[in-house]
This record gives C-alpha cells, structure tokens and sequence, in this order.
C-alpha cells in the first residue's frame, strides 16, 4: 500500500485529540502526543510500518501454507502430534525459506524507510526520528553536503548487504527439505 | 498483375530476411524510452554516488567544485554523532517492525488458511473441500 496513504490514514487515528487511538487510550487515561513526543514518535511510525507490512506477509504465508507437505500432516496426525507440536516440527520448518525471503525484504525496505518518516515527521521532533535515510537526505538535500552524504550511502549500503547476509547465513541448513 | 506480386513476395523475403534480427541498433531503440530513464535515474547516481563519496561537493559550487578528500569523509562519519545516532534508530526500528510483521503476517496467514464461510467463491479451500 502506498506510504502516503498509510501515512494521512494513521495520522488521522494517531491525532492527539481527535485521533481514535488516543480515544481509546483515554479510557485508561493515557494520552501519547505521538508524533509531537519525541519518545513516542518512532514507536508510531514503526506501528505504521508494520500495519503497512502485515497484509503482504500474510499473502506470501497464506500462499506458502497451501504448498505445505500434506503427507507430513497426516502422518503427525495418525500419531496423535498436538496443534503445537505439528506447527513447530512441520509448518515452521517447511516456512523458512518464506519468512527468510520475507525478513530479507523487510530488513532491506526497514532500513531504507524514507517516505513515511519524510511525510509525518520529518526527522522530528528534534533528531528522535532521523533514521539512516533521512539523515542521509538532510545532509545532501538540505545542508547540501554530497560528498558526505554519498559516503553515508555507501556505508548505509554496505551495513544493509551485511545485515542481509547475517540473515541468510542463520538459515542454511535449517529448511525442511534444504 | 496479382500473380506478380505472389511471385515476388517470397523473393523478398528469401533475399532480405525481413523479420526480427537478434542483434542491431534497432533493438536499442525499441528499449530507448525505458533505457533512459534507468540510466539517468539509477545507473548514472549510481555510480556518482560512488565517486562522490570521496569528494567534497556542495551542489551549488557545479561541477567545478568537487575537490576529491580521499577517505576524509568516512573518518568524519565514524566521529560524527549525528550519524551514529541515527544508525541506532535505524537498528531499532527495522529490530522492531521487522519480526513483528513477520509474526503478525504469519498468524493471519495462518488464520486465512482454513476453509472460511466465504469460500466456496475463493480459490484453494474449495478444490479442498472437493477432493
């Protein structure tokens, strides 16, 4: 879903009077200035961005359940395997390489993440919601500083392609049939 | 008059080979609109963004105005607050939204996984049902 539909959407929920979260919360009388607090701006933004990736992982979940080895099933059904131990021994397994595919794209598109925090709040308040890409685009963009903002890119670039292997390494050899 | 031009169609084509050459300028052109845009837009900062990390450059001094500094720019990053505050924002945000949207999309693609009372309208569970 595009970042600026999610965006105008939470802000509106988000609003700090109005906003149906804090409607909600006044109930147990707490009231979150949101994107006005510089403890719970990040929070909010990250509660936007899950909510804006949730629906995508549950398409590509949804669809790799159905490829899930039914004979599996079967087996750990005739002898009397619990709902628990059927997710833990089979659905999990048989799911790694999804949920590697879908931690590498997220991890990748996480820190990256420029629209949303462009859009709401702009680094703010202060420097509390300056992550790597928007420091980036302040110092080349704003302060017009490129070469140091290039140099940013690059060792964004090269901390990213780290974390990515990090991930696919902690995998190998744990799939099911891989 | 018609069966001259029957009789010549196929000398043409044996002689010429109209149709689709594998290779040639041609090709580019066909790719042009979309090759442009990449280049301009992803290959050419791509590689500047390469060589500009090793410049000092301000954008309104022009071309002119890059002065190469080495690796100064990457001592200045590893001492500068600024961005080593926002590397652990980052860290914590992608630690954060990342499992969580894993999670969460894992228990509602789990949950969607299952006949439901719509359905009999919807793809997998009903070829289910059926066998």
């Amino acid at each position: 879903m595009n970042v600026v539909a999610i965006g105008m959407t939470w802000l509106m929920l988000m609003n700090p009077k109005a906003g149906l979260v804090n409607q909600v919360l006044d109930v147990f009388g707490i009231q979150p200035a949101w994107f006005a607090s510089s403890h719970w701006a990040l929070p909010a933004l990250i509660v936007m961005a899950i909510w804006g990736g949730v629906g995508y992982c549950s398409l590509i979940y949804l669809s790799a359940l159905q490829d899930a080895p039914r004979q599996l099933y079967e087996a750990a059904d005739i002898d009397g395997a619990s709902a628990w131990a059927k997710f833990r021994v089979i659905t999990w397994p048989s799911l790694l390489p999804t949920t590697i595919f879908l931690m590498v794209t997220l991890i990748i598109g996480a820190s990256q993440g420029f629209g949303l925090i462009a859009l709401i709040t702009a680094g703010g308040p202060g420097d509390a919601t300056t992550t790597i890409s928007y420091y980036m685009y302040q110092t080349g963009f704003q302060f017009y500083r490129f070469g140091y903002a290039s140099a940013i890119g690059l060792v964004t670039f090269v901390g990213v392609l780290v974390l990515t292997l990090l991930t696919w390494r902690a995998q190998r050899g744990r799939a099911l049939n891989g | 008059m018609a069966t001259a031009t029957v009789a010549a169609a196929p000398a043409v084509r044996t002689g010429k080979q109209p149709g689709i050459r594998p290779s040639g300028w041609v090709g580019f052109l066909f790719i042009a609109p979309n090759l442009l845009g990449v280049v301009a837009f992803t290959l050419i900062p791509l590689i500047s963004v390469v060589v500009l990390a090793f410049t000092d450059w301000n954008l309104v001094s022009g071309l002119g105005g890059i002065t190469f500094t080495g690796v100064d720019n990457f001592v200045a990053i590893a001492r500068d607050p600024g961005f080593w505050h926002a590397i652990a924002l980052t860290l914590a945000y992608v630690a954060v939204s990342v499992p969580l949207t894993v999670i969460l999309g894992l228990g509602l693609g789990i949950a969607l996984n299952r006949p439901l009372p719509a359905v009999p309208y919807c793809g997998r569970s009903s070829s289910s049902r059926t066998s």
